[in-house]
């Protein structure tokens, strides 16, 4: 039987690690060159928040640069988002913001996180604090994620699942 | 309020026995008191009163208040009627006008309509000419009367060879998966995520190739499985279908879509990721894995099955009977080969009549004779016989017995005129003709026949009639006691007169007269 469902859309810059995000914590039938030749791979991730299970249907948009524009139709109907930024790639944190502004334009104010990714490579870090905290006092929820070790995988979405259900109460 | 009002109104009769310098001052405070106030009153009760005014205030507000109260359910249901009915008085004024504004929308959608109808028309004609005249048609026909589902279901169900695999319900806006529905051993991937992904795919064919807003993608093909997609405003029904299926599977598709989307019109469009509602779509969904084998009928009556019955006793009659009748007729046709003096070419049968072509002694058995013994009626059986003459002993010796009967019967005794002496040279041919005589009675004994000689006096037809007569038998029993003095045995000879004028010998001698005076033979019996 089919539970609770939500669409989920993940964007972030290329190359910030988002498919291996995917790769190894959701469960997926397509391969990856779907996303070169649609734009879009759909995954799913079972969550469970406070015993209630949740499937989060997860488009996963091809990454953003200035060729590939996120299709709005991909964003329709999405009940939160995941934009995932690179750690040690400046860059991609000032995408993931123009990314926020452009989904919530097409969906509303729906639940997001920012997942800062690779939190493994603390070494070659970028992005500080700094930068972060006016996210935070928006209101972001801003969470370090390592597709290498999984530290924040799960968290992260927990995290997204419960607000979207708080969002849907 | 009312309590201050019937205060001030109280106070004047009460000041009243006090003069009216004090009715006035009284007047004075009241209207220092509260002037401006029954001023406002009064210009309150006036625009209350002037329906002009309410109307202007009213007027004023009266968007601003629908407006606020646009999500209320209770108005909605307050201008329902109205605007219904403003609907329809409008049409009946002018229904050019809403005609015009409704153009774009239904414009278009009549155009798809159609541009549908008729290509489903032109696709299934063909079908339809074939299915309409074959013999699988008329089986079909049978089965939709037996079972009183609509032909056009018997039709989908028997016609191709295809079966509908998987059917999706899939929430339009979120490509989230509603429902799921496979036929029995069909293996299947995620389907939620088969559900996301098929409307990606969907808005990326349309995003890519420019299509318009309202242009779907209805098919996808894959080797030998296709997508057939149904979109309605909320919802998307989509078949995987195995092979190749009739046009007539969209129909279904659409009217279960559509079936769904009127039951579920509020589920729909509240639909946050909950798809536990529509589990009571299930059946419908069902419903559209055509192609597997249809439940055998469940109710027959005792008439549906007479049919059969009726027809399988007439094919076993029918059956014992043409058995029996070839039997009958195999036994006929080798009892006649069998016959001496026949030689059967052919024995056929054309159409309920025999035909038997040969070779036939006129001495053989008659093969009609034989029809009657095998309870052959005679007038369903045509010879066509060749005449022949057998060698065979039988015929050769009844042949040679004919031959030597007809010899003897050209035999004759010539006597002089009113003359019955037998003369010596008479008495030479009496002894070949008594031999002859022999040898046919033997021949006849032998085949098993019995034969007796007539011997026949003549004269001519000179003199008088009684006296002819008497010379006639004596002249027979005459050459009757030489044949039996010469060994034929008197027995099987018997004399009389055959009268003036009677049978003749052979010949055209020129003494007619003296053929006449003579004695004939006659075989009697054993032909």
């Amino acid at each position: 039987m089919l539970g609770l469902q939500k669409k989920v859309c993940m964007a972030g810059a290329f190359a910030v690690g988002k498919t291996s995000l995917v790769r190894r914590y959701v469960e997926s039938i397509f391969d990856e060159r779907y996303q070169t030749t649609v734009g879009v791979k759909i995954d799913k991730k079972m969550v469970e928040v406070d015993g209630q299970p949740l499937t989060l249907v997860l488009w996963d948009l091809a990454g953003e640069d200035d060729l590939a524009q996120l299709r709005a139709s991909h964003l329709r109907g999405a009940a939160g988002f995941i934009l995932v930024v690179d750690g040690c790639r400046g860059r991609t944190l000032e995408t993931a913001l123009s990314l926020e502004r452009r989904i919530t334009h097409e969906t509303g104010a729906v639940p997001f996180v920012l997942a800062l990714n690779k939190s493994d490579l603390a070494p070659e870090w970028e992005i500080s604090d700094a930068a972060i905290d006016p996210l935070l006092r928006r209101g972001w929820t801003c969470t370090r994620t390592s597709a290498k070790d999984g530290s924040g995988v799960e968290a992260m979405f927990a995290g997204l699942a419960r607000k979207m259900l708080e969002a849907q109460e | 309020m009312t309590g201050a009002r019937a205060a001030a109104i109280a106070m004047p009769d009460e000041l009243q026995g006090n003069g009216h310098g004090s009715a006035n001052a009284f007047a004075e405070l009241r209207s220092l008191l509260v002037g401006p106030e029954r001023e406002q009153l009064a210009d309150i009760r006036r625009r209350l009163d002037d329906p002009d005014r309410l109307v202007e205030d009213l007027g004023r507000v009266l968007p601003e208040a629908i407006h606020l109260r646009s999500k209320d359910r209770k108005l909605r249901l307050a201008l329902h009627p109205i605007v219904e009915e403003s609907i329809r008085v409008s049409v009946q004024r002018d229904p050019r006008m809403l005609a015009d504004a409704l153009h774009p929308v239904i414009g278009s959608a009549v155009r798809k309509a159609v541009a549908s109808a008729l290509q489903n028309m032109m696709l299934s004609l063909n079908q339809m000419v074939e299915q309409s005249v074959s013999l699988r048609s008329f089986r079909w026909r049978l089965e939709a009367w037996r079972t009183g589902k609509p032909f056009g279901e018997i039709l989908l169900l028997r016609s191709l060879l295809y079966r509908v695999e998987q059917v999706f319900l899939i929430h339009r806006k979120t490509g989230l998966l509603l429902l799921h529905r496979e036929a029995s051993a069909v293996v299947v991937k995620d389907a939620d995520l088969v559900s996301g992904m098929l409307t990606a795919i969907q808005d990326f064919v349309r995003d890519s190739f420019g299509a318009a807003e309202n242009a779907e993608l209805e098919t996808v093909q894959v080797g030998e499985f296709s997508v057939w997609i149904q979109h309605g405003p909320q919802a998307t029904l989509a078949a995987v279908v195995r092979g190749a299926a009739p046009r007539e599977l969209q129909q279904v598709l659409q009217d279960t879509l559509w079936r769904i989307a009127l039951d579920r019109a509020a589920d729909l469009e509240g639909f946050h990721g909950d798809a536990s509602p529509f589990a009571a779509c299930a059946a419908d969904l069902d419903a559209c894995l055509l192609g597997k084998a249809a439940p055998s009928a469940k109710q027959s009556s005792v008439l549906l099955w007479m049919v059969p019955v009726l027809v399988l006793l007439a094919l076993g009659a029918w059956l014992f009977f043409s058995i029996r009748d070839q039997r009958r007729w195999d036994h006929y046709v080798r009892d006649l080969r069998q016959q001496p003096g026949i030689v059967v070419t052919s024995a056929e049968k054309h159409g309920g009549q025999y035909q038997v072509s040969g070779l036939r002694d006129p001495l053989a058995a008659d093969g009609a004779a034989l029809l009657a013994l095998n309870a052959i009626p005679r007038d369903r059986v045509r010879f066509h016989w060749e005449p022949y003459f057998s060698t065979q002993p039988q015929f050769a010796a009844v042949r040679e017995f004919e031959t030597r009967r007809i010899a003897l019967e050209r035999q004759a005794l010539y006597f002089p005129f009113d003359q019955s002496r037998i003369t010596p040279e008479q008495l030479t041919v009496i002894g070949s003709v008594a031999a002859e005589m022999r040898d046919l009675l033997r021949r006849a004994a032998s085949t098993g026949k019995t034969i007796r000689i007539e011997v026949l006096g003549h004269t001519d037809d000179t003199g008088a009639e009684q006296h002819n007569k008497v010379l006639a038998q004596t002249r027979a029993d005459r050459v009757a006691a030489a044949l039996a003095a010469d060994g034929v045995p008197a027995a099987q000879l018997s004399s009389q007169s055959a009268g003036t004028g009677e049978a003749l010998g052979p010949g055209t001698p020129e003494d007619e007269g003296a053929v006449r005076r003579s004695v004939t033979f006659r075989v009697v019996g054993g032909s």
